[in-house]
């Protein structure tokens, strides 16, 4: 009997099927407005998963998602805490700290542009989505930052205790049966932060907008001297975004580099502090010790401390480490480590020529970026 | 223990007639493995507190105890693998996964679920089996996937790595006289980032870390599957952790504390060759 009910149910609604089809052999489609990117001038279009495509609302609500301390079962940080806008997403400091007091072991990264890069996290060349990416503050242990560990229910019932929010997800997720969900969540968080595009710095009017007097003279050596040869820069910091771990819609096969920059050598043979040995913790590779992903460079003059371990207070310090060849260099007799990259020489540079190299690095510092309401928090912001 | 046993269902249940359209129909066989967790030959549970645990015989507190197995099979007494085809319900079972739960929220299983599920359910054409097959943990092709929309039972972050970008394939959890929590996570690890063209998954895992079980002689009608922690913890002294690695056992390749662990699940490890016939985790009674 159940089954013959089912059978007719089936039956049924295959004729609704053919019947809809019949009506409209291309089907009722209402395609989503295009996401205006709103790029600046020479910027690639991003990349973007296709079950996550970009639409105004659905960033918009990752804008607010971001901001919101309910975001931590504690109530005390939300994405934001640790992603200042002003210091272009990062928090200024040496090790980042969760909602629990808990010091995580590196150095909070940017978010600028970080719709291009092809890895996310310092380390990590499993984590290639930010929908994947956002898992781990939210539902880390070790450490703990925003401390949902075993309480995914709390943060979804919290969410959808709130109506407000409860139709901004069903705006952003028209399609979702369940419009508060953790896939929803991460998607729109994911959004929100792929549309924080920076490409509007001195340098860019320089470069794209044909601004001659837009970068300083100083800063125009310091160019130079950052493409050298001697200096190589950038065979890491390399391209429009100053990070070779970059894709974009027409890159052909993304790269996911990592690279030891001689920063540490414990043991003579290139050994990293127990604690953080970088890419070797997720291969096991022994040539993947002390590998870590170049950051983008845009807005590094407001994201120190530097290195993945903020172990570098100052662009000045970061330089020194470079010209030295690698830090460790000093506390192995002058040694390299057989690990470090090679373009991490060591070269000399003139007190003038650093102050140029800085002022270049100065000149990728994107106000415009680092104040756009678009990015704000929606409580002080609207 | 003996209610569980006794609330078994022992079903060679022939369903021609409820199922079938036509005459040649196979029979088929619904199947209900029972599967008991044990610390030696006590039964586990959230809240007890066990004894003589490991080569230092320390106490175990349990704190959580779950395990996925996948790509269940039945073998027949002329040796031919049938693959159980495991009931959706869902919760415990989707896409041909099982999550095996033995902890509810008492004692100091704070985590997971109230909710426990000791047994697999699935159909097989009826037959002859003298045997049963299955693996440890997530399958490869859902490993990698989304846990957000994976479905139950594998959208329990409290089961995801998210850093490792995959399953937790048991999350073993306890405390002991010498550790205020000794983890027992097995998982893959040394896994490549996505292959070209896709966003997610992996291009492969170095170490995959899914142990297969085969039990001989197992009577679908009358055994139970014996998940002991007493037996894979036999060869470990969990007083103490190896100074810089992950408290107990997270699979690292480079934890010592594994070596023993990964031995008693018959899988490889450093140096140590898989050795199937070396598992004592899984037994049939």
């Amino acid at each position: 009997m159940a089954r013959r009910q089912a059978q007719a149910w089936k039956a049924l609604a295959t004729v609704a099927l053919l019947a809809a089809g019949c009506a409209d052999p291309s089907g009722p489609t209402e395609e989503p407005a295009p996401y205006d990117w709103k790029l600046p001038a020479g910027f690639p279009k991003p990349r973007v998963p296709e079950d996550n495509p970009m639409s105004e609302a659905k960033v918009q609500l990752g804008r607010r998602l971001f901001y919101d301390k309910r975001l931590s079962l504690n109530g005390t940080q939300s994405c934001g805490s640790c992603h200042e806008q002003a210091r272009a997403f990062t928090d200024g400091r040496v090790h980042s700290v969760g909602s629990t007091g808990e010091a995580h072991r590196r150095n909070g990264q940017g978010l600028a542009n970080v719709a291009y890069a092809t890895s996310l996290t310092w380390a990590n060349s499993a984590l290639t989505t930010l929908e994947a990416q956002s898992l781990v503050p939210l539902f880390g242990r070790e450490p703990v930052e925003l401390g949902f560990a075993d309480q995914q229910e709390v943060l979804l019932e919290r969410l959808r205790a709130d109506p407000d929010l409860t139709a901004r997800f069903a705006e952003a997720f028209p399609n979702e049966a369940t419009p508060v969900s953790l896939a929803t969540l991460t998607r729109a968080l994911s959004a929100f932060e792929r549309s924080l595009i920076s490409g509007t710095s001195a340098y860019d009017r320089y470069l794209y907008g044909k601004e001659v007097d837009a970068l300083s003279p100083a800063a125009k050596r310091g160019l130079q001297l950052f493409l050298s040869e001697r200096l190589e820069c950038d065979h890491c910091h390399s391209g429009f975004n100053f990070q070779d771990a970059t894709v974009h819609e027409a890159t052909a096969e993304p790269v996911l580099p990592y690279h030891n920059t001689g920063l540490y050598n414990e043991d003579g043979q290139g050994a990293y502090p127990a604690g953080d040995t970088g890419l070797f913790e997720i291969t096991f590779r022994p040539e993947d010790m002390g590998r870590f992903r170049a950051p983008s460079l845009r807005n590094v003059a407001v994201t120190g401390p530097y290195m993945h371990d903020g172990s570098l207070e100052t662009l000045s310090d970061v330089l020194d480490h470079y010209a030295a060849g690698g830090r460790a260099r000093a506390v192995n007799g002058g040694q390299p480590s057989p690990l470090q990259s090679a373009f991490v020489r060591g070269f000399e540079l003139t007190p003038e020529e650093k102050a140029d190299v800085i002022a270049f690095l100065e000149s990728l510092t994107d106000t415009a970026f680092l104040t756009d309401p678009r990015f704000a928090d929606p409580a002080t912001v609207p | 223990m003996r209610s569980l046993l006794r609330s078994r269902l022992l079903l060679p249940l022939a369903l021609v007639g409820a199922l079938g359209c036509g005459e040649d129909e196979p029979e088929v066989l619904t199947v209900e493995l029972p599967v008991v967790a044990r610390v030696g030959t006590e039964a586990f549970a959230c809240g007890k507190t066990y004894t003589n645990v490991g080569t230092t015989g320390t106490t175990y507190e349990p704190m959580d105890f779950r395990v996925y197995v996948h790509d269940v099979r039945l073998v027949t007494r002329d040796g031919q693998e049938v693959p159980v085809t495991l009931t959706e319900d869902k919760t415990w079972q989707h896409s041909g996964v099982v999550l095996l739960d033995f902890a509810n929220k008492d004692g100091l299983c704070t985590q997971g679920t109230e909710g426990m599920n000791a047994s697999i359910k699935g159909t097989v054409p009826q037959g002859d089996y003298t045997g049963l097959r299955f693996t440890l943990g997530i399958p490869e092709e859902l490993n990698h996937g989304d846990p957000t929309t994976l479905g139950k039972p594998m959208e329990d972050t409290g089961l995801h790595w998210n850093w490792q970008s995959g399953f937790l394939f048991t999350r073993i959890e306890g405390r002991t006289q010498g550790l205020p929590q000794h983890v027992m996570h097995l998982g893959s690890t040394a896994c490549a980032p996505p292959p070209e063209g896709q966003t997610q998954g992996t291009a492969g895992c170095a170490n995959n870390n899914r142990p297969e079980f085969h039990l001989d002689g197992f009577d679908v009608t009358k055994n139970t599957l014996v998940m002991d922690l007493g037996t894979l913890f036999a060869g470990s002294d969990l007083n103490v952790n190896t100074p810089s690695t992950a408290a107990g056992c997270m699979s690292f390749p480079t934890d010592a504390d594994c070596a023993p662990i990964f031995q008693r699940l018959g899988l490889a490890f450093g140096g140590q060759a898989a050795n199937p016939a070396a598992q004592t985790f899984i037994r049939a009674e």
